[in-house]
């Protein structure tokens, strides 16, 4: 634990490589770990807001349509609305 | 799969990087929307077969780092916070639990906080996270070891009063994750 001379907080390099030994205990990883994925998984499942799947139909469409700048969005349908947010 | 059905595929992940990178599910949206059109715009850039999840995360964390990060610093929005969101699973345990971890998560030093995140969360690889942030693999591991170490610390001191709720077998050692970071003590 001879690493431990450091100055926490600061403004520590980011190259400064941690001895195994100072490494949390796999349990403390383990539970970290988990919450992290927890946090991640629920927003991952959320609904993606309609304005950013219409955008994605709405340049879509005009790119393929024309190489050209998209004009007014005309009245195409996009192509999907539908937000299964598929994982 | 089209270039677009591959974007929207990816759109949920993408979005619950945004989210907790930049801690603001509005501000979020905004950053999302613009990696998509900058996507859009870079089609061609992007190379058949490649990994299309590390490029679209690369363009969001690169917009996010030389634009949006200030307006973070700047503007001091309370209603668009990460950590008052509500949770989308409501009959789950530990919500109070997780709103520090995601409080805690935002205290963190925003490389450690990129890194933890696309190797603990959404699922790269060391090479693919340092890709990502533009780092080597060896600052990607020290940032995502320190960013661990921190969160440790931050939520050991948050609990301290409450009884671990999930394993007996707290770790002995803690005690001296705590001295390392001292200057909490």
């Amino acid at each position: 634990m001879n690493t431990r001379k450091r100055k926490p907080g600061g403004m520590k390099p980011d190259q400064v490589q941690r001895k195994a030994g100072s490494e949390l205990g796999a349990p403390q990883q383990a539970a970290i770990g988990a919450k992290l994925r927890n946090m991640f998984d629920d927003l991952v499942n959320e609904p993606v807001p309609d304005h950013l799947m219409d955008l994605l139909a709405q340049l879509d469409a005009a790119e393929d349509d024309a190489e050209g700048p998209p004009e007014s969005e005309s009245d195409q349908s996009p192509e999907s609305g539908d937000d299964e947010g598929q994982s | 799969m089209s270039f677009r059905d591959e974007l929207v595929a990816q759109l949920p992940r993408l979005r619950a990087f945004a989210i907790s990178l930049c801690g603001r599910p509005h501000q979020a949206d905004d950053l999302v929307q613009e990696t998509l059109m900058k996507a859009l715009s870079n089609r061609d850039k992007f190379e058949e077969g490649s990994n299309i999840r590390a490029w679209l995360f690369t363009i969001l964390r690169n917009v996010y780092f030389s634009h949006h990060r200030k307006m973070r610093r700047e503007v001091e929005d309370i209603d668009d916070s990460i950590s008052k969101a509500v949770p989308t699973r409501p009959e789950q345990d530990g919500h109070i639990e997780m709103a520090e971890f995601r409080q805690a998560l935002q205290e963190l030093p925003e490389s450690q906080r990129e890194a933890l995140l696309l190797v603990g969360a959404a699922g790269f690889s060391y090479e693919e996270a340092a890709q990502v942030a533009g780092c080597a693999v060896g600052t990607v591991k020290s940032r995502v070891s320190r960013a661990r170490i921190r969160l440790a610390e931050m939520l050991e001191t948050d609990t301290a009063d409450d009884a671990d709720p999930q394993s007996g077998e707290r770790p002995t050692h803690a005690g001296n994750l705590t001295t390392g970071g001292a200057r909490i003590g």
